[in-house]
């Protein structure tokens, strides 16, 4: 686990390109920036994954299906905390009250957002409605909890909680 | 912050996926290097197109040099265990390590999908039939 105390502040914001090649290039410039922050190991990782699924979504339900045209990430980091927002410009549903899908079913989406909730201490829906925010306590391991393991059976979570 | 970045460095060129197929004891294996996720999944929905369509029934995934999996990738993997249940074969992962794992694990794959820690335990289980293609199509 990175040592929150070597961790430097920063900002870092950039305007993605809404096409697979610019979310791919958008998240690996945002590692760079965390990893030039002073994140290693899991807490990079799992940050990777989640800055991943949230442009992955905003490019899929934003751009594709909800006709966004812009696509904006944001990193803080500040006082042991990691701040990820990912917002698109177009006009969908509050995503965050998707269902988590079952291990054995092939819904169109919901998994991404169950590795958000899973990695990250805290998932803020943003007032725009098109993104997340989630924030990463760096000062816990992560998953903080087991408690959104995929369920396999009959019963269904939401994630909003 | 003035992030390198913006000083003139670029994040260093990371290994996007490799994918390769061999043939082992007649179970296909198929083995995935670097990162395995929304950015390199047609590679990947490709070869197991084919594999399908050749027939075989037993396909082994060595997951043992993929760096970063995703949820496009867990779906991924679902879909082509229920491919290979639906012909009464079998599908299985193996040596998934570090945070993959941990990534596959809490998404419950191991209830569904059965992960093995070497080759040689994955390919020691048997399919109800033989272990050739079902079908079997010209070489083109």
């Amino acid at each position: 686990m990175t040592p929150a105390a070597s961790i430097s502040n920063m900002r870092w914001v950039q305007q993605v390109s809404a096409t697979e090649a610019g979310i791919a290039e958008a998240r690996q410039r945002a590692v760079h920036a965390l990893r030039w922050a002073g994140l290693d190991g899991q807490h990079l990782f799992f940050l990777e994954l989640c800055l991943h699924e949230a442009l992955v979504n905003a490019l899929v339900h934003g751009v594709y299906e909800h006709g966004a045209s812009h696509i904006r990430l944001s990193c803080d980091v500040y006082a042991g905390w990691v701040r990820v927002s990912v917002e698109d410009d177009g006009n969908r549903f509050d995503e965050l009250s998707v269902e988590t899908p079952r291990v054995d079913e092939h819904p169109k989406g919901g998994r991404g957002l169950f590795l958000i909730h899973t990695f990250m201490s805290r998932v803020i829906p943003l007032p725009s409605g098109g993104g997340i925010c989630m924030e990463l306590d760096l000062n816990r391991n992560v998953p903080s909890s087991f408690r959104s393991i995929l369920p396999i059976e009959e019963s269904r979570s939401g994630l909003a909680n | 912050v003035d992030l390198p970045i913006k000083a003139g460095h670029q994040p260093a060129p990371e290994i996007i996926m490799q994918i390769e197929r061999s043939l082992v004891r007649g179970v296909v294996v198929v083995r995935i290097d670097g990162r395995f996720e929304f950015g390199t999944r047609n590679e990947y929905k490709r070869l197991i197109g084919q594999i399908v369509q050749e027939g075989y029934r037993r396909l082994v995934l060595d997951l043992e040099g993929v760096s970063f999996l995703d949820s496009s990738a867990i779906g991924l993997l679902l879909l082509t265990d229920q491919n290979f249940k639906l012909k009464k074969g079998i599908f299985s992962l193996v040596r998934p390590t570090g945070y993959v794992r941990q990534v596959i694990e809490l998404a419950n794959l191991p209830r569904v999908i059965p992960v093995y820690e070497s080759l040689d335990d994955a390919l020691a289980i048997g399919v109800e039939q033989d272990d050739q293609p079902a079908i079997r199509l010209p070489a083109s």
